[in-house]
């Protein structure tokens, strides 16, 4: 069963339930300060030359995320690494206590840029904790809305993020040798992309300048025009309620939001082409690069996507529902899938807050779910977030993330686990656009001004900062065709009369209820478990991707993704002599591979108190 | 009848218990303006969408104001009025607040620049900027909920109505939106010009702890 590390077994039926003689099933033993110091002391000892190189903020997302990296320069590795997440986001804290329905609103505050993924997750958690099951075109109009917060992301992240790292302005300043053979480096691709050489291609990477960052720039805005069709405005869509949506379509909408999408076909395409032979030509000039933030592949994902006749949000039937989503959720560990079944997801997430600036909590409300599978002290439906700022001791605590953990691992979350994943599980719906086959994806990418074509993404032999970006550009095809899938749903049941788009739903005053809402931003993983007793949100827990990358290290010492991909990351930057003009650009590769996104607000504690004050709401100055 | 953008940088709607800010949108949407065709904007996302935004509209503005809590040194509560001016930007500066924008962070210097490059701001631009308190806060009371779940209440504490403090704060913002939607630059004083050089840089949040020695030094402890 998929559990190595948890005393979870399971019976006949497939519940889990804790094995039998295991005294204290959920203890762990955490790494001794003592232990940590001598850890970093053997390193001390074995590398006589250490540089100590901040990155800082990895994304220069105004200090929400700050790297640091220990960097024996002489052997070109990377000896230590610290992660950390430098502001409280306080919405747990600004939550608790708040009618349900505030849910979607607030938390979609989450983010500038993709408040909509955090709007839906905290619906689909009102949704179950209150059985509250939307209509089918409400489902299906949800889906849509999600796919154009996934067209505007992946692009990004692709040629605004991560592609200036391999532009000409960078690759010359860095490693003048790959572009002296860029320049002239012939092109797979070039009847998709246009480019006949390498260099022609990471020109138009630069940043600001570049064809190719414009072009992302535009299309970006173009998704966020089909967004606003359906949701009425973007960012934070006021449109995203527990039962559905406020919207009303028409085929006339559904007409309009089709052509916002065709610019995407031959997008998609040149996407996939462009990355593919970036990649490709910087394996070939040095093969060292497949170690550029190697890990072995875990991941956790809960899949995307609802199918409409089977989406019923309740807690009992999601691993029926979830395994018909158009992505599959599950759990990927050292490259093998070990389940896809939501309730296994959700039973083997905890919460670590050892190196955090968080208090243990005492009250664990919860032993089992609601279908009677144990869960852990540790799990966000028993967490409870009690801040507790204090002083960076890389020995102790340094970060404001906490350390989810599934199994008792650490994992990675991206949009290419949603490929990963649903390539593995061969377990999509039948469609004429996806499809999976245990090894690969299949994209039938319909014709624009290119051919119809049939793009493979195939599970790679390696693991790394490459593969994790390449993976990202197939996204694209990925989440278009399950668009033209759900658009062609949502066209159907309007044809048939099923126009209503949302249920109508009471808060009930009495009682405790418990939901979560199992979802994806366009960087992986995000999921929000919510307790309601008497009208009101007595816990509610928000776990983001890069809550997941960027942790710090377990109690028990394993390292978050961030810092063991850039612990593998060979340092393969050619234009430095010392540490002056060394630019790290290879574990920023690594790191931006990861799409790394910290904002989630920044709110500061107020000091004494648990009360947060929200630094970015800037005209609110609150506490003036 | 001029047309002008005014734009509430970084404003909450939904956030109950935080109430400057909506008491200030309140009091702006109440005002008529019968000469000037203003548009309130609510700009509490990231500047690529505001750019974007101004980019897809069919309105040519005359004048856009922008009113944003920011960090310039001054006493918290301090009100200033500033006259963009823009200024050089270098490709990879401005680059690095992109980085920033479409991650997701709300940042009125980083609209500033961003806006500057892609040129969506109107001929004049004013920026009416409060000092915020200090990161630490101290022991400023603030909005916030006290909830009793087994009695099935809530209440809000801190600042309910608005503390005299922040009354004069909002009155005085609401008194130099009006100059400056009236008059523009001309009826306000004490402007200060406010160019690329003046704004914050991008803040670093870590430090090198070891670097003594350029050829030896300890690891990260």
């Amino acid at each position: 069963m998929c559990f190595e590390n948890l005393p979870i077994e399971f019976d006949e039926h497939g519940n889990a339930r804790l094995k039998e003689g295991v005294p204290n099933p959920y203890s762990y033993k955490s790494q001794t300060v003592e232990e940590r110091e001598a850890y970093l002391t053997e390193i001390a000892r074995k590398n006589g030359q250490l540089n100590d190189v901040d990155f800082d903020p990895v994304t220069r997302v105004a200090g929400a995320l700050a790297f640091h990296s220990t960097v024996n320069l002489k052997d070109r590795k990377v000896v230590d690494t610290a992660s950390m997440a430098t502001l409280f986001r306080g919405y747990e804290v600004i939550l608790r206590g708040r009618d349900p329905r505030d849910a979607a609103f607030i938390s979609s505050r989450a983010c500038g840029v993709c408040g909509g993924v955090h709007a839906t997750t905290a619906a689909l958690c009102i949704e179950m904790a209150l059985g509250i099951k939307p209509p089918p075109l409400g489902v299906v109009i949800r889906n849509l809305m999600l796919s154009c917060e996934y067209l505007y992301d992946n692009p990004l992240h692709l040629f605004i993020l991560a592609g200036p790292d391999f532009s000409e302005v960078l690759i010359r300043e860095t490693n003048p040798e790959i572009w002296a053979k860029a320049e002239n480096a012939p092109t797979k691709f070039s009847e998709v992309h246009g480019y006949k050489t390498i260099g022609a291609m990471m020109t138009d990477l630069n940043p600001l300048t570049g064809k190719l960052y414009l072009e992302a720039l535009e299309m970006t805005r173009v998704a966020r025009e089909a967004y606003v069709l359906l949701g009425g405005k973007y960012p934070h869509p006021e449109t995203i309620i527990p039962g559905g949506v406020t919207t009303t379509v028409t085929t006339s909408t559904m007409t309009e939001f089709y052509l916002k999408l065709t610019p995407f076909f031959d997008y998609a395409k040149r996407c996939i082409a462009i990355w593919d032979d970036i990649y490709d030509f910087m394996y070939e000039i040095n093969p060292q690069y497949k170690h550029l933030g190697e890990l072995s592949p875990t991941m956790v994902d809960f899949g995307q996507w609802d199918h409409e006749d089977y989406y019923d949000a309740t807690y009992e039937n999601c691993n029926t529902w979830g395994e018909k989503r158009w992505s599959t959720p599950g759990a990927v560990v050292d490259g093998k899938l070990v389940t896809t079944r939501l309730t296994d997801l959700n039973v083997g997430i905890e919460e670590f807050i050892e190196h955090s600036y968080y208090e243990p909590w005492e009250d664990c409300p919860f032993t089992t779910d609601p279908a009677g599978n144990p869960i852990s002290p540790n799990h966000p439906w028993n967490k409870t977030t009690i801040p507790r700022p204090g002083e960076q001791n890389w020995k102790e605590r340094y970060s404001w993330s906490t350390t989810p953990t599934w199994d008792r691992k650490t994992f990675e979350a991206g949009a290419y686990a949603r490929v990963y994943l649903s390539a593995l599980a061969q377990k999509l719906p039948q469609s004429n656009y996806v499809a999976s086959t245990g090894k690969s994806l299949q994209l039938n990418l319909a014709k624009d001004k290119l051919p119809e074509t049939m793009a493979e993404w195939h599970v790679p032999d390696i693991w790394n900062a490459f593969e994790r970006n390449r993976a990202r550009a197939y996204a694209v095809g990925f989440n278009l065709m399950v668009t033209i899938e759900n658009w062609v749903r949502a066209q159907d049941l309007i044809k048939r009369g099923e126009t209503k788009v949302a249920t109508p739903f009471e808060i009930p005053k009495t009682g405790q209820h418990i939901g979560a809402g199992f979802w994806g931003a366009g960087r992986g993983f995000l999921a929000h478990w919510c307790v309601i007793e008497k009208g009101v949100l007595a816990n509610y827990q928000i776990s983001t991707p890069s809550t997941v990358n960027a942790c710090p290290r377990t109690p028990w010492g394993t390292p978050g993704a961030y810092e063991q991909a850039v612990l593998n990351t060979p340092i393969l930057e050619s234009n430095f002599t010392d540490e002056k003009d060394f630019k790290g650009i290879d574990i920023l590769r690594a790191l931006r591979s990861f799409d790394p996104c910290m904002p989630c607000t920044t709110h500061v504690m107020v000091e004494g108190t648990d009360r947060v004050v929200t630094r970015e709401v800037t005209t609110c100055a609150c506490g003036l | 009848m001029s047309k002008i953008a005014l734009g509430l940088v970084g404003y909450y709607q939904f956030i109950r218990g935080y109430p400057l800010g909506p008491e200030l949108k309140e009091r702006l949407e109440s005002q008529s303006w019968p000469n000037h065709q203003v548009d309130l904007k609510e700009m509490n996302w990231g500047p690529i969408a505001i750019v974007q935004d101004f980019q897809a509209s069919t309105i040519a503005y005359d004048r856009g104001i922008l009113i944003a809590a920011v960090e310039r040194g001054h006493k918290p509560g301090t009100v200033t009025c500033r006259r963009w001016v823009g200024g050089k930007l270098d490709v990879l500066a401005v680059q690095d607040r992109i980085f920033e924008a479409v991650t997701g962070i709300i940042s009125v210097d980083n609209l500033l620049v961003i806006g500057e490059h892609f040129q969506i701001w109107p001929k004049e631009l004013i920026v009416i900027e409060v000092e915020v308190p200090d990161d630490t806060i101290g022991n400023l009371v603030l909005e916030e909920l006290k909830v009793d779940i087994e009695a099935g209440q809530i209440t809000a504490v801190g600042q309910h109505p608005l503390s005299p403090e922040a009354e004069k704060t909002v009155e005085r913002i609401v008194k130099l939106s009006k100059l400056a939607v009236e008059q523009g630059v001309e009826g306000l004083e004490d402007v200060v010009p406010l160019s690329v050089e003046d704004l914050n840089p991008l803040s670093k949040v870590c430090h090198n702890q070891l670097i003594e020695d350029c050829r030896l030094s300890t690891p990260i402890n």
